[in-house]
């Protein structure tokens, strides 16, 4: 079942529109949402998380329109960011008294525990937690409201490679338990670790929607050298970009090439991202 | 909203020694009120029951501003510190409502309003040596109320619309404005003789007409526009 369906979005500003987004999120996915800076990430996982509105289509979060989802429903969803929400000299058991008077279906317990679980002590302030604390408050906050929809935008970025990994393993296991995450990040490494589902974005248009195996499965990556390039049938190379040594990096269809041609390499994410932004079409 | 209410709270815990301060001065600024009244005023002509209100009033006036000005600054303290932690965009993605945020910003204006106007009434009454009657007590409340609800109501609506900047700059004016314009439809009967006796209805007349009225305008016109706002 799609837990998040987004149809034909589109948002309008001076310099930018979101253009047409359409994807679907099915339930216990972990969804990679990856673009350059200004792609339109932030902007569409706002809109999901009804901070922003949209001039064109339809966002339904568990088969209910977006606006019309009660405040109870909203519960379900939760939107964390890398930095925290709170006043920055509040304790974290102050943030507890407060949360606990504003969501219906807050568990006491469970944000304590967790928060022993992560180690993060009760009477410290906002101001005095590092970024990775931060994040991990976050999803305590968010695991102790029973969210089962977790939008997060950039929440690994700035950490140190410990913190991120803690962070994602905490993800892995949100998702193993019925959670469902759209998560976006530049450190798109980690989203090839995690996600099953990998959506990539460009100047506010959906270029790639696919299963992440599926996407390896689809695409070859290559680098080679520019006299064997020309050689190449041009109608079976997607993107290409010439490189500062004179190598050229491109991608083609699955097996489009033959199996001869040398400088195939390992499927990698952040060199697809580079290429299909960077490259050149033929 | 009672969660809001509460966040609200435990940020003026922050600011309590300033608070203190502020109620300082408005006891500071009420007390030549109470010369003026006394007759130390350097006159040896007799002064008319009017000329002495107007004197207390115009003394009074500058402490009024103070009382109408300092929750207009803590009002906007607490948009900056939302603003600065993202706060809003946060609640908004749990389901709180817009309007929720509003109303939460004017319980958090009519508490200080309750604590910063009783102690500007109970200086000028205790210190400034006005005569206290039913009809003075209800005057001054009525002009500090109005003053206060419409001024605080002007802030919320700037703050919520443009950000804390903007109220920042504009702060002064507002409170200004705000604190002049009842002031000015209350000091008519000081000029009229036959309406100095019905010097309290101008003060409900400035509480209906600013507090009430024009504040709820604003704030009405708050809640329209916030709705269609992203963040």
């Amino acid at each position: 079942m799609s837990v998040i369906e987004i149809k034909n979005v589109t948002k309008k500003y001076k310099k930018f529109t979101l253009n047409n987004v359409s994807f679907n999120i099915e339930e216990g996915e972990i969804c990679g949402f990856i673009g350059e800076n200004g792609a339109g990430k932030s902007t569409t996982l706002k809109i999901l998380a009804g901070i922003s509105s949209f001039d064109e289509g339809e966002v339904k979060i568990k088969n209910q329109y977006i606006d019309k989802l009660s405040k109870l429903e909203r519960e379900d969803i939760s939107f964390i960011l890398d930095e925290l929400n709170f006043p920055e000299n509040l304790k974290l058991k102050n943030i507890e008294l407060i949360l606990r008077n504003i969501f219906t279906n807050w568990e006491k317990d469970t944000y304590y525990s967790l928060l022993k679980e992560y180690g993060l002590d009760v009477d410290k302030k906002c101001k005095e937690l590092s970024k990775g604390m931060k994040v991990k408050l976050n999803i305590a906050i968010s695991l102790s409201h029973k969210a089962k929809i977790f939008i997060l935008d950039e929440p690994t970025n700035g950490l140190d490679p410990v913190a991120r990994d803690e962070i994602l393993e905490k993800l892995v296991q949100i998702a193993n338990n019925g959670g469902t995450i759209l998560i976006s990040s530049h450190l798109v490494e980690d989203l090839e670790r995690i996600s099953s589902r990998i959506i990539f974005i460009h100047q506010g248009n959906i270029i790639i929607n696919e299963k992440k195996d599926e996407l390896i499965n689809s695409y070859d990556l290559y680098e080679i050298k520019k006299d064997i390039f020309d050689t190449l049938d041009k109608n079976k190379v997607i993107k290409y970009k010439e490189n500062l040594d004179g190598s050229i990096s491109l991608i083609t269809k699955k097996d489009s090439l033959p199996s001869e041609i040398e400088g195939k390499l390992p499927f990698d994410l952040t060199k697809f991202m580079i290429l299909f932004v960077r490259g050149s079409n033929l | 909203m009672r969660g809001l209410l509460l966040k609200e709270l435990m940020n003026l815990k922050t600011s309590f020694f300033l608070i203190l301060i502020y109620v300082v001065i408005i006891v500071l600024l009420v007390i030549p009120s109470g010369i003026a009244e006394s007759g130390d005023v350097g006159t040896t002509d007799p002064i008319t029951p009017m000329q002495e209100a107007l004197m207390v009033f115009g003394v009074a006036a500058p402490s009024l501003f103070i009382a109408s000005f300092y929750p207009n600054t803590i009002l906007n303290s607490s948009y900056q510190i939302d603003e600065k932690s993202n706060w809003t965009p946060f609640i908004i993605s749990v389901g709180v409502r817009k309007s929720t945020i509003i109303s939460s910003k004017a319980a958090l204006s009519l508490i200080l309003d309750v604590v910063f106007i009783g102690i500007f009434i109970i200086a000028l009454f205790a210190f400034g040596d006005v005569p206290f009657t039913i009809s003075s007590f209800i005057f001054y409340l009525g002009i500090s109320l109005g003053s206060a609800f419409f001024s605080q109501a002007l802030t919320i609506l700037i703050c919520s619309l443009w950000g804390s900047n903007k109220a920042t700059v504009l702060s002064i004016f507002l409170s200004f404005l705000t604190t002049t314009l009842p002031l000015v439809v209350a000091l008519i009967p000081f000029f009229v003789e036959p309406l100095f006796s019905l010097l309290w209805l101008f003060g409900l007349i400035d509480l209906l007409v600013f507090g009430i009225i024009l504040a709820g305008l604003v704030l009405f016109i708050t809640y329209h526009f916030y709705k269609k706002r992203d963040f």
